[in-house]
């Protein structure tokens, strides 16, 4: 099998289980098919699905970021205690946002250094700057929780208008994130020594890639990823706190992973990862429209979770299997 | 005769994928002596070794220990037979003391819990038997490397082990370390242990053994008194016949294009090394490994980049960096392709076009049709199969895996090729094309610098050898003057005339 008929396998296994969804519904609930239902979901997906796009990234260089979620928060804090404090201009937000941007790429920066130079384990190093993020942001609230309250300002209406009076724009920002990553990654040098990185360290390092400072790169985007997720998602909810997206981060490894990401690096790409989220955008909204008990909708879509990433594996142990080891004698 | 012997094997055969390599091998170790086994990779001894211990089932054959016919099907019925293996890689846990790992997994247990003093009692009885230099409370992980082989044998010793089989013991001990270890290997000898000891080094057969057996393609070639033995007679009975010559290129040197290393020194593993390769020949570097060879074109590259000393190209410094070292025409085969040479995952094209985004791109953008016609066009020159290139490299065999490596810089012209091991698990018709490749590389003026364990293909391929032993280099052979028996002499450290024949 070549990795032409591979790849199409691929979509073609993603289109079955998408299909065999949409049969359900046509079953079970009709208006699943209507066009305003069609925005919830990608709604629902679309804060993390902006940070899946940076997570990619993290992962494919065989990284990981648990502290996506404090992240958001913590730069979000930022942000709109910045501009609740200079007055709600949106000049103020200007600020606030760049100062946001700021604190994620030096949480990046340190992630990076400690996986890459430090040779400290990103598990429990991310682990470890999510509480310190969540401490912070606690500590600059008091506890509290902060409220956008200017709805005449550009903040608010960053998450609250419509492109073409239709379109809601955090699915547009997805969307423009999704697809800036996803021509990084296919279509520049930088995107091509990700995956050499990912594949293979040492040798990317012989053809010339400072395998380090890519790594860096990654957790610096990744962390951006977070910060823009967090703001958006404090402009649609009005409000943010310490625990703003807490826990999010473990939803987009799921969505990544079901996108056929790798926790060991090389795998993955933006499409997949797009995958990963509206799969599981699908099925929470599925359980709903279902009338399924609340009880058992984790339950329902853990089960769903495990069947996408069992398909992965097989996938690449198919591929993986072709590799043909010889037992040298002698 | 018969209750001289420790082991004896009987005509055993073996074959992998059809291809025989063991063809009826008669192997005998006397009690109470170190036996020295040698041959050159692929000759057999691995696999000879491994069908003694049961780690692979013998085709046909008999084993006999003491005089008693055995079955050794797995680890265990070696174990019960008194034979034991002291890995290369040593098998001891660091975190554990000396006493724990010797009686890991067969502790003794009094009411349910380990006995630490019995346990202690019988080590320290062990060492004091064989006047080991250890504790029996201390910790493997503060332990030097020949103390923790020294743990090893204990614990052998501890399983009443008749056979002790050593495979290149001293690979990672220190001058001082490895008399250290002769000593106890000849303490040992002394109370009746048969060691059968595996290893490259002429002078250490000499040492500590007092017979040896010489094996080639799979068959002993001989058996012999390693006190009296000639250097020259084990090295010719492990090569057989120099090949002969196919054709020999004449290389189009040009003396003004050359990289100079002027002493050279890193750590202590090179000492002073002078010399020049020029465009247009292809220099091979022998030697052991650990002789420095890899390290030496390392430096060269720019992946070791604390050495001292002064590294040139045409009279100007070698950037300390690989990347303006590829910039200005650079390449590099490594060692070992599966970690530090392709991309497996990826695909042909990406593993080809990796190195040549200064040429295949603009503003950092791709131009995606530019790397696939360069890919293409590398696929078709160096013949990689199957020619799909969207094809991930893992899926390829060896020989192929090794074409996407080399084509990834020959596409790009380097000027200057450094290949570590280019053969290695590569089968006999795509060795040839490789070969191809670098000569037509080499003509067209670059510089090649080729390391190489096979003799075969350095006294072949090379224009000229130069041969490292201990971080020197030992001996140069000049205008394919380099003999298979030659280098295999100066590797350990035996000078032999050039040009030679037997």
């Amino acid at each position: 099998m070549n990795r032409k008929n591979l790849f199409e396998s691929v979509w073609a296994q993603r289109g079955l289980i998408i299909a065999v969804l949409l049969l359900i519904m046509l079953v079970g609930n009709r208006s699943f098919f209507s066009l305003g239902n069609l925005r919830t979901i990608l709604m629902s997906i679309s804060i993390y699905g902006i940070m899946c796009c940076g997570m990619l990234l993290a992962m494919l260089t065989g990284g990981i970021d648990l502290a996506m979620g404090s992240t958001a928060a913590f730069t979000s804090v930022i942000c709109l205690w910045y501009y609740n404090n200079h007055g709600m201009k949106d000049s103020a937000f200007v600020i606030g946002l760049i100062l946001a941007l700021l604190a994620a790429v030096a949480v990046g920066i340190l992630h990076g250094v400690c996986d890459a130079y430090l040779m400290l384990p990103s598990f429990v190093v991310t682990l470890a700057t999510s509480k310190l993020l969540y401490g912070l942001a606690s500590a600059i609230l008091k506890g509290s929780f902060i409220h956008l309250t200017n709805t005449e300002g550009f903040f608010y209406r960053i998450a609250n208008t419509k492109l073409f009076g239709t379109i809601p724009m955090p699915i547009v920002i997805f969307i423009i994130v999704a697809i800036i990553v996803g021509l990084i990654l296919s279509f520049t040098v930088f995107g091509r020594r990700v995956y050499a990185v990912g594949a293979n360290r040492a040798a990317s390092e012989l053809v010339g890639i400072n395998s380090r400072i890519f790594r860096v790169g990654c957790y610096v985007v990744c962390s951006l990823t977070a910060c823009i997720g967090g703001i958006v998602l404090t402009s649609m909810n009005y409000v943010t706190s310490a625990t703003t997206a807490q826990g999010y981060e473990m939803s987009v490894m799921l969505a990544l992973v079901v996108g056929g990401a790798d926790i060991m690096g090389g795998y993955g790409d933006v499409p997949g990862a797009v995958f990963g989220a509206l799969l599981a955008g699908m099925v929470e909204n599925m359980i709903v429209m279902l009338n399924i008990n609340t009880n058992y909708s984790q339950a329902v879509q853990g089960v769903i979770i495990v069947l996408a990433v069992a398909f992965n594996v097989y996938n690449n142990r198919k591929s993986a299997g072709l590799i043909k080891v010889k037992k040298k004698a002698g | 005769m018969e209750n001289e012997l420790i082991l004896r094997t009987e005509n055993i055969c073996k074959s992998f994928n059809g291809i025989q390599v063991l063809k009826n091998v008669n192997l005998e170790i006397k009690k109470g002596e170190i036996h020295a086994l040698m041959g050159e990779n692929g000759a057999g001894k691995s696999t000879i070794i491994k069908i003694i211990t049961g780690v692979y089932t013998k085709d046909d054959g008999e084993i006999y220990i003491d005089g008693q016919h055995v079955q050794i099907n797995n680890r265990h019925d070696a174990a019960e037979a008194g034979i034991s293996v002291i890995y290369q890689e040593l098998s001891l846990v660091p975190e554990l003391t000396v006493t724990e790992n010797i009686f890991l997994g067969h502790e003794i247990m009094k009411r349910g819990l380990p006995d630490r003093k019995e346990m202690r009692r019988q080590v320290q009885e062990l060492i004091d038997r064989y006047g080991f230099i250890l504790q029996p409370d201390t910790l493997v992980a503060t332990m030097g490397m020949a103390q923790r082989q020294m743990t090893e044998i204990l614990k052998a010793l501890s399983t009443e082990a008749k056979l002790l089989i050593m495979d290149e013991p001293t690979t990672s001990l220190s001058a001082s370390e490895t008399e250290q270890l002769f000593v106890t290997m000849e303490g040992l000898r002394e109370r009746g242990t048969s060691i059968l000891y595996i290893s490259h080094r002429l002078e250490e057969i000499y040492r500590v053994t007092d017979r040896l057996t010489i094996m080639r393609n799979g068959e002993i070639v001989g058996v012999v008194d390693s006190k009296t033995v000639e250097a020259d007679t084990v090295t010719s009975m492990m090569i057989g016949h120099e090949l002969e010559k196919t054709g020999v290129r004449v290389p189009k040197i040009n003396k003004d294009h050359y990289i100079e290393v002027k002493d050279l020194q890193l750590g202590n593993l090179l000492h002073g090394i002078n010399f020049k390769a020029y465009g247009g020949e292809i220099l091979g570097i022998g030697g052991l490994v650990g002789s420095g060879r890899t390290e030496l074109v390392s430096c060269i590259y720019g992946t070791i980049k604390k050495y001292k000393g002064s590294i040139t190209l045409d009279g100007k410094p070698i950037s300390r960096s690989v990347a303006k070292n590829i910039k200005a025409g650079f390449g590099m085969v490594p060692e070992d392709r599966r970690t530090a040479g392709f991309f497996p995952q990826l695909s042909i094209l990406r593993n080809i076009a990796i190195s040549s985004y200064d040429r295949l791109s603009k503003g950092g953008i791709v131009n995606g049709k530019a790397e696939i016609e360069h890919t293409e066009k590398a696929i078709a020159d160096y013949d990689v199969r199957p020619h799909m290139r969207k094809l991930p490299v893992q899926n390829l065999s060896g020989g192929n895996q090794q074409k996407v490596i080399l084509a990834r810089w020959l596409s790009r012209d380097v000027d200057v090729l450094i290949l570590d091991e280019p053969t290695v698990g590569v089968d006999v018709g795509v060795k040839a094309e490789l070969y191809v490749y670098m000569r037509k590389m080499a003509d067209k003026g670059s510089i090649i610098i080729m390391v190489s364990s096979d003799l075969a293909e350095l006294t072949e391929v090379s224009d000229r050898v130069l041969v490292l032993h201990n971080g020197t280099i030992f001996q140069e052979f000049r205008d394919h003057k380099a003999t298979q028996q030659g280098v295999l002499l100066a590797s350990s450290g035996v000078t032999a005339k050039e040009g030679e024949v037997l």
